[in-house]
């Protein structure tokens, strides 16, 4: 629905009626509609042949048998699905994702608190702060990851040499246990995420404007109750965006896992996710027809799961 | 050209300086590109028709290739000075596919015990010595875990965590089993799992570490750093250990692998391969050709990167690290040393190794079943090839 008529109908031209607005313009209609096209056009071009096209190609794809470089396709209906379906790594790949993206969605809550803290009114050195959270986010995932492999390491780690010193005997070799592992990378991932979701809410938080704060004050509304009614009602939008980008993120966890369990990890076949499964079949067994299927089922996925944050965000997110 | 290693570049660099002082018009483009997005990049590459003119090949890699029809045969090459019996036999088996050769060997590794002398002596267990056996590396390696067990110190640890290569393929020839045979798994065969079962049995009384152990802190960082004993490892391991070590290289030593049924080590090594669409084919031949002379491997040689291919152009790479006995290294490559197992698709089958063969090496299954699981899973692979 457009902005006009959102405003109501009381001061758009009825059909038919000449108004202030309502005058043509010089040239043909078609001419006018040409400009936007050629604009959006561009744009679409690119999307079409990288977003598209690939999403298109590996639909083909995930119906064929190819050789292991791409040649000499097959069509083979549905058996690469069936041949997924009946896969025993898929349940856990799905819970291990799925557990991986519940536990980096509570960074979306702390890093409101985080950054509604670090946005308080006269507290010092901010920028600095900023900075200390951010900086995870600047450094290489695949080094941060070599650091928290030592962070977890059973023997030597700093985590274990803590909790040792707090009194908790044989804690457990966080990354090479299944079970934990998973656990350890999503910590990892909640940890990583917290960094990029500061800056974004931060800036939320300045659009909010300060009035609504003095105003509330003077109604005798405290710290507590003003995050409650002010701050979180008028972040939702970034709130909102932020669970939609983490739960793709989620969906897609990947390189943790590749950085940090790796091949030969005795946990690792318990802890894969199903970016590890497609990656293990495109490009360790050369099976492209069965890669192709299986970034289909995520591409589902994340869509279906999209879509229903979209309806639900109706209920929740409130846009001024 | 494409290849991997960082470290080879002064050699290939002056490779192609004599290759153009033989060639002026040809100019040689080279590429290097990390080892895990090599393989990526190539397959890309190989799917759109634009492979390197001349590449690296590895043993995994080789079949999967030349059955594809991406590589070209260089059978010929023996025109331009290349003779095969001036490469170890099991290396030229490697890249030989249905009678025809695909790629020019290299260089090559073998398999080798690193020690800490050290951790012996502090242990009072005697040195092993070259001809000592499975049983005198079991008892060695359990009176040092024993002595050590308070402080975290292993008598063994190595990449027990699915490299084949460093560990139970090694075991596996010497008690006289095989991974492959005729397109067949030999897995099940009772010599293998006599191979398998011996780490099994290692890793349950302690002797040698647990998969656990070894991926959560490197058997190579536990060796250096006086945590375990003893380290089965290829020669590629030298020039860390050699950096990692500088002014306590007296600390350490190496010896062969002990001997089961026999003596065995597995041999893998790179080859020079030529892509068969390439566009100046006579070139890239030549340069193969050239990057396979015996002055070739002499850089390599001195450069002490890698054991170079070239019979008798070795002796500069074991005088490279004057502490250790690297000779051994080069002495199985040419007596005892068994080709690397592959097939059409390798890693389809070897990447399962670690999911099926570590839990029962941790004692989670037996390895009579882990072994009867795994041949089922290569068998049904190998069936897929094509």
């Amino acid at each position: 629905m457009s902005e006009a008529g959102a405003r109501g109908s009381v001061t758009a031209p009825s059909p038919g009626s000449v108004g202030p607005s309502g005058r043509r313009r010089r040239g043909s209609p078609t001419s006018v509609g040409a400009w936007p096209v050629a604009f959006i056009g561009l744009l679409m071009l690119g999307v079409a042949v990288f977003y598209y096209w690939p999403i298109v190609k590996n639909i083909i794809t995930s119906l064929q048998q190819t050789n292991a470089f791409g040649g000499d396709p097959q069509f083979v209906g549905f058996a690469n699905y069936r041949a997924l379906f009946s896969d025993p790594d898929l349940g856990s790949a799905i819970g291990n994702t799925l557990l991986y993206t519940v536990i980096i969605l509570v960074g979306v809550p702390l890093s409101v608190i985080i950054a509604s803290m670090i946005e308080l009114p006269g507290l010092r050195g901010k920028s600095i702060y900023r900075m200390i959270y951010f900086l995870p986010y600047l450094a290489m995932p695949m080094a941060v990851a070599q650091v928290w492999k030592i962070v977890y390491n059973g023997d030597f780690g700093l985590l274990n040499q803590f909790l040792k010193a707090v009194g908790v005997h044989n804690p457990p070799y966080w990354i090479v246990t299944p079970g934990w592992a998973i656990l350890a990378v999503s910590i990892f991932g909640l940890w990583a995420s917290i960094g990029f979701n500061v800056i974004i809410l931060s800036s939320g938080l300045k659009a909010i404007p300060r009035e609504l704060y003095e105003a509330a004050s003077i109604d005798g509304a405290t710290g507590v109750r003003q995050f409650r009614w002010i701050t979180v009602p008028l972040l939702t939008p970034s709130i909102f965006f932020l669970t939609i980008m983490t739960t793709i993120g989620g969906f897609q966890l990947f390189d943790a896992l590749f950085a940090m369990i790796g091949r030969g990890n005795p946990a690792e076949p318990k802890t894969r996710s199903l970016v590890s499964m497609f990656y293990q079949q495109a490009f360790v067994n050369s099976d492209q027809g069965g890669g192709a299927a299986t970034a289909i089922v995520i591409l589902a996925m994340v869509a279906i799961v999209t879509v229903i944050q979209f309806i639900g965000q109706k209920k929740w997110v409130n846009y001024v | 050209m494409a290849y991997w290693d960082k470290n080879q570049t002064p050699t290939i660099q002056t490779n192609i300086k004599s290759f153009n002082a033989k060639y002026p018009k040809i100019t040689i483009k080279t590429n290097l590109t990390a080892y895990g997005d090599y393989w990526t990049k190539l397959k890309t590459q190989a799917q759109g028709g634009e492979m390197p003119d001349v590449l690296w090949m590895n043993g995994p890699n080789i079949q999967l290739y030349s059955s594809n029809d991406m590589l070209e045969p260089l059978d010929d090459v023996t025109s331009q000075g290349v003779s095969w019996s001036d490469y170890p036999k099991a290396l030229v088996d490697l890249y030989t596919y249905n009678g025809k050769h695909y790629g020019i060997p290299k260089d090559y590794d073998t398999i080798g015990v690193f020690y800490s002398k050290e951790l012996f002596k502090q242990a009072g267990v005697e040195e092993p010595k070259a001809g000592w056996t499975w049983e005198d590396f079991h008892k060695k390696a359990k009176a040092i875990s024993d002595w050590g067990k308070s402080k975290g110190i292993y008598g063994c640890a190595t990449t027990i965590n699915g490299d084949g290569q460093g560990t139970y393929y090694n075991t596996i020839f010497q008690s006289d089993g095989y991974v492959i045979k005729d397109n067949k798994s030999g897995y099940d065969d009772p010599k293998t799992i006599v191979g398998l079962q011996c780490w099994a049995d290692w890793i349950k009384d302690g002797s040698v570490a647990s998969a656990k152990i070894v991926t959560d802190t490197k058997p190579d960082v536990m060796l250096e750093n006086g945590k375990s004993a003893m380290f089965w490892s290829g020669d590629w391991m030298a020039s860390q250990l050699a950096a990692d070590l500088k002014g306590k290289e007296d600390n350490f030593q190496v010896v062969e692998l002990p001997k089961g049924e026999k003596e065995a080590t597995v041999i893998h090594g790179l080859g020079w391969a030529v892509s068969k669409k390439s566009a100046n084919k006579a070139a890239a031949v030549a340069l193969a050709a050239h990057m396979s002379s015996k002055a070739a491997h002499q850089v390599e040689a001195k450069n002490g990167t890698a054991i170079p291919a070239f019979n008798d152009t070795q002796a500069a790479w074991v005088k490279a690290y004057p502490h250790w006995n690297m000779q051994l290294f080069v002495d199985a490559a040419t007596t005892y040393a068994v080709t690397y197992p592959v097939s059409k698709n390798t890693d389809v089958w070897a990447n399962k190794e670690a999911d099926i063969l570590v839990p029962a090496f941790d004692g989670q299954t037996t390895v009579d079943a882990a072994a009867k699981q795994m041949a089922d899973f290569m068998n049904a692979a190998l069936a897929k090839e094509k």
